[in-house]
C-alpha cells in the first residue's frame, strides 16, 4: 500500500525522483509534528523524518525575530554548531539572506527560483556561511510570518544532488499547515501552563473533581493537604474522601449540586464545610472547604466530565513562612516590630507576644504604638484584622527564602 | 491496494486536530473521515457514567435515534458494547467480527437502531481510556455498499493515534479553561505578564482594580502601568527578574510591593510578583511570563463573610453578626453598637463564639476568623 503524490512537473526535475510516501509514513510524520506541538523537545524527532521524505541532508527549523537580527534554532538535523554560529553571525551583521527576503511568504519556494545557481555559488553568503555545511539547494517553507517572529522550515541538499522540484513543493505544502498548527498549539498550551504555574503559587488548595469526587486536577497546596497523614482528607483510588462520614455526605451533595450545569439547570451555588481536625493533636488544624461550580465550563462541546472546584484551606493560627519579613517590607516595620506584629497576628496577647520575643512588656507596648502608627490602626484586634488581610495568598515570598 | 489522495488524508488528519482547539469542529472532522472511508454513518463519542446526548458526535444525526439510544439502549446490556469493552485500546476492530458470526445482526439493537440508520457493518476503535470513561470512534457502511477491507482497517489504524492525541490535546486545553474559569472567581487580582510589562492574561478582580481611576494601576495599550514612577520601576525590576529564569533556576524569585493609599486611593494594595515555574523549554515564539497577585489590604470583609462563618462554625445569625464586626477590627463595644445590642448581650454572644470556635480571646478570634475568610469571589 503506497501512494504517490500526483505530479505534473516531472520535467523540471533533473532526476526523476518521485516523492513516494505511504499513508502510514505521512500519517506518522504528521503525528510526530503534533507531538512536538505538545512537547517542543520532540522537534528533534520530526526533522529526521522530514529529511528522509525529502531526501535531504540538512533540515533547520528556526525563528527570525522581528528586527531580523537574531535567529534561533528550534531544532536542526545534519547541521553542526559551527553552521549555526556562522548563520547567526551573518544575520546579526547584515540581514537575512537576500533570497530569503525575496521568497514568497505564503507558500514553499526553492532557493533556485529566487537566486540562480550561478549567482548563488558566487555570493559571499554561500561561500562564507552555507558552504561549510555542504548545503547548496534549499527549499524554504514559511510556517508563520508575524510582526515579531518569522518561523521557517528549511530543507537542503548538498552540491551534486539534484535540485528539488515541484513535487517537493507540493509535498511540503501538505506538511506546512500541520507544522503551523503545532506551533499554535504550543503557544496556546503555554497559556495553560502559565495558569497552572500561577496556581502552584497559591497557599490554599484548589481541587477539580468530577461528580463522583474523582480528582481531575489539583495544585501543590491541595496535594499537601490530602496526603497529610491522619488528616481529615484523603484520596482513595483517585477519589477525594473525608474521613468523617457526615462531612463526606455533605461534600458529595454540594459537588453533585455544583456539577448539574449541563442539564440546562442552573448549577448549585456551592457551599462551605468545616472539617474538624483532631484537637488532641496540636498539628491537626480545622479545614475549611468551599465548593463552587465552574460557570463557564459548559461551552466545551465534546465529551468531557463535568466538574466542580474545591478550595481548601487550614483554619489555623499558624502564619505562613516569611510572614514577619513580608509585614516588615509592606509596612516599613523594624525587624523587632515585625516580629512582635507576627506574634500578635497569630492570636497571642501582648503579654505572650512580649515573652515570645524576649522583651519587656513595656518595650512591647512602645513597639505596639509604633506599629499602630505605621499601619494606621488604633487597637490590637484591628491590627490583627489588618495584618491577616495582608497575609500573602501566594507562596512566592517563602519560595525566595528557600533558595 | 487502496487509493488515498495524500491531500485528502492530510486534510482529514488536520481536521481532527482542529477539533482539539474548537470542539464545534468535531462534526466536520468526522465528516472528513467518513468521506475518506466512504462510510454511511460515523460517530465519535464517550462511553461511561452520566452519558448525555452531547457525549457523542455523529454524521447526519437523527434526533429521534439519538434520543432513543440514550433512553432505551445506552443503559441496557448491549452485545456490541460488551464486546467493545474487551477490545484493546488503540486497536481497530470490525464490529461483526468483534461480536462473532452473525450474532450482531440478530440483536434488537442492530435491527431497530443500527440498520434503520444504514449502519450495516463498521470498523472502529476504542481510542482512549480515562478513569471510568472511554472514547470510541466508529465508521459504518450501509446496505448497498461493499464491506470494509483489510486496507481500510490499516488506514483507520493510522488514524486512531491522531484521534487519541487530539482528545488528549483537547483535555489539556480544557484543563487550562478550568483554571482560567477558576481564576476569574478569585477575590484577588491575578495578572500574567511578560518582561515588557505586556498583559497576557488577567482575571476579573484584576480588571476591576485596573479600571478604578484612583487605584494608580491601569492598562495602556496592553501594558500594565503604575502612575507612580518609583513604584513602576520597582515593579518592572521584579517582573524582569522573574521572567529571566533559566533552566528552572530562579535567580530573583520576585517579591512584594505595597501601593500606599494616598491622593485618593481608598485602600492599600499589596502586589506579589513571582516567576512562573515549569514553562516550556525556552522557545523564541513563547514569551516568558511572570505572575502578579494583587490584593487589597483592607478591613472590609468580602460579601457573604457573615453567612460563611455562620455555616463553618455553626453560629447563630446574631453570633455571626458580632463575629463579623469583630473580624473587621471593631471593638466589642463598637460591635455591639453595629448590631444594635447591649454590650452585656454582646459579651454573652462572644462567650458562645469562643466556645464554638475554640478561640480564647478576642484578637485570637479575629486571627482565626480571618484565616477562614473566603477565597472564592462571591458572584452575586
Amino acid at each position: 500500500m503506497r501512494l504517490r503524490l500526483r505530479s505534473y512537473a516531472i520535467k523540471q526535475c533533473k532526476r526523476l525522483d518521485m516523492v513516494w510516501v505511504s499513508p502510514e509514513r505521512l500519517s506518522g510524520v504528521i503525528g510526530s509534528i503534533y507531538e512536538a506541538g505538545l512537547e517542543p523537545d520532540l522537534w528533534t524527532r520530526v526533522l529526521p523524518q522530514v529529511a528522509a521524505i525529502f531526501d535531504s541532508q540538512q533540515v533547520a527549523f528556526n525563528v527570525l525575530d522581528g528586527s531580523g537580527k537574531t535567529v534561533q534554532f528550534i531544532a536542526a538535523h545534519g547541521l553542526e554548531e559551527i553552521d549555526f554560529a556562522l548563520f547567526r553571525a551573518f544575520v546579526a551583521a547584515t540581514d537575512a539572506p537576500l533570497w530569503y527576503q525575496t521568497a514568497p511568504v505564503d507558500r514553499p519556494s526553492l532557493r533556485s527560483a529566487v537566486s540562480l545557481d550561478r549567482d548563488f555559488s558566487r555570493s559571499s553568503y554561500y561561500n562564507e556561511v552555507i558552504r561549510p555545511s555542504g548545503s547548496f539547494y534549499a527549499l524554504l517553507a514559511p510556517v508563520m510570518r508575524g510582526r515579531e517572529h518569522h518561523v521557517d522550515l528549511f530543507i537542503a541538499r548538498e552540491l551534486g544532488c539534484p535540485d528539488y522540484c515541484a513535487e517537493h513543493l507540493e509535498a511540503m505544502q501538505i506538511l506546512v499547515p500541520h507544522i503551523r498548527r503545532a506551533v499554535g498549539l504550543t503557544q496556546r498550551l503555554a497559556t495553560g501552563r502559565a495558569l497552572r504555574s500561577a496556581f502552584s503559587h497559591l497557599t490554599f488548595g484548589v481541587i477539580f473533581v468530577d461528580p463522583h469526587l474523582r480528582i481531575i486536577d489539583m495544585n501543590a497546596a491541595a496535594e499537601t493537604l490530602v496526603v497529610r497523614p491522619r488528616g481529615p482528607l484523603g484520596v482513595k483510588s483517585g477519589e477525594l474522601s473525608i474521613t468523617d462520614a457526615r462531612g463526606h455526605a455533605e461534600l458529595q451533595r454540594l459537588v453533585t449540586n455544583a456539577c448539574q450545569l449541563c442539564d440546562g439547570q442552573m448549577p448549585g451555588v456551592g457551599g462551605d464545610i468545616l472539617i474538624r481536625g483532631d484537637h488532641n493533636n496540636q498539628a491537626d488544624a480545622d479545614i475549611a472547604l468551599s465548593v463552587g461550580p465552574l460557570l463557564d465550563s459548559d461551552a466545551l462541546g465534546i465529551p468531557f466530565e463535568r466538574c466542580a472546584v474545591l478550595f481548601i484551606r487550614d483554619i489555623s493560627l499558624d502564619l505562613p513562612a516569611g510572614f514577619a519579613e513580608q509585614m516588615r517590607a509592606l509596612f516599613d516595620l523594624s525587624p523587632k516590630e515585625a516580629s512582635l506584629a507576627a506574634s500578635l497576628a497569630s492570636g497571642r496577647t501582648l503579654k505572650l507576644a512580649a515573652d515570645d520575643n524576649r522583651i519587656q512588656f513595656s518595650t512591647a507596648r512602645s513597639y505596639l504604638e509604633k506599629i499602630f502608627q505605621k499601619t494606621g490602626t488604633r487597637q490590637q484586634s484591628q491590627l490583627v484584622a489588618l495584618l491577616k488581610s495582608a497575609q500573602t495568598i501566594t507562596r512566592i515570598s517563602s519560595r525566595v527564602r528557600d533558595q | 491496494m487502496i487509493d488515498v489522495d495524500p491531500n485528502a488524508l492530510s486534510r482529514a488528519i488536520g481536521g481532527i486536530y482542529e477539533a482539539a482547539y474548537d470542539p464545534m469542529r468535531w462534526t466536520a472532522a468526522i465528516g472528513n473521515l467518513e468521506n475518506l472511508f466512504h462510510g454511511s454513518k460515523t460517530c465519535f463519542g464517550r462511553f461511561g457514567p452520566d452519558l448525555q446526548p452531547n457525549d457523542v458526535v455523529a454524521t447526519n444525526p437523527d434526533p429521534a435515534f439519538l434520543l432513543s439510544y440514550f433512553e432505551e439502549h445506552a443503559h441496557q446490556p448491549n452485545i456490541l458494547a460488551d464486546a467493545m469493552i474487551d477490545a484493546p485500546v488503540g486497536t481497530v476492530y470490525g464490529d461483526h467480527a468483534l461480536v462473532g458470526g452473525d450474532r450482531l445482526r440478530r440483536t434488537r439493537f442492530w435491527n431497530e437502531w443500527m440498520a434503520p440508520q444504514d449502519m450495516y457493518g463498521g470498523i472502529g476503535s476504542r481510542v482512549l481510556e480515562s478513569g471510568p470513561s472511554y472514547w470510541y470512534f466508529d465508521v459504518q457502511r450501509g446496505r448497498g455498499q461493499e464491506a470494509f477491507e483489510v486496507a481500510d482497517t490499516e488506514l483507520l489504524q493510522t488514524i486512531v493515534p491522531h484521534l487519541a492525541r487530539s482528545t488528549e490535546i483537547s483535555r489539556q486545553i480544557q484543563s487550562a479553561q478550568l483554571l482560567a474559569s477558576t481564576f476569574s472567581h478569585l477575590p484577588f487580582g491575578v495578572i500574567v505578564i511578560d518582561g515588557y510589562m505586556r498583559i497576557a492574561m488577567l482575571n476579573a478582580a484584576a480588571e476591576t482594580i485596573l479600571l478604578q481611576p484612583k487605584s494608580g494601576l491601569s492598562r495602556k495599550s496592553g501594558h500594565l502601568v503604575i502612575a507612580d514612577t518609583g513604584t513602576m520601576i520597582a515593579l518592572q525590576r521584579l517582573v524582569v527578574q522573574a521572567c529571566s529564569m533559566h533552566d528552572n533556576i530562579i535567580p530573583g524569585g520576585g517579591g512584594d510591593l505595597l501601593l500606599r493609599k494616598d491622593g485618593g486611593r481608598a485602600v492599600d494594595l499589596a502586589l506579589s510578583v513571582g516567576p512562573l515555574v515549569k514553562p516550556f523549554h525556552e522557545l523564541p515564539f513563547i514569551e516568558r511570563h511572570a505572575v502578579i497577585f494583587i490584593r487589597e489590604i483592607s478591613l472590609d470583609l468580602p460579601s457573604g463573610f457573615t453567612e460563611q462563618v455562620r455555616a463553618l462554625f455553626d453560629l447563630s445569625p446574631k453570633e455571626a453578626g458580632i463575629a463579623a464586626s469583630l473580624a473587621s477590627g471593631r471593638t466589642l463595644k463598637q460591635a455591639a453598637d453595629d448590631n444594635r445590642i447591649q454590650i452585656s448581650t454582646a459579651r454573652s454572644y462572644l462567650e458562645k463564639i469562643f466556645h464554638k470556635t475554640g478561640a480564647r480571646q478576642q484578637s485570637q478570634l479575629v486571627a482565626l476568623l480571618k484565616s477562614a475568610q473566603t477565597i472564592v469571589r462571591n458572584t452575586d
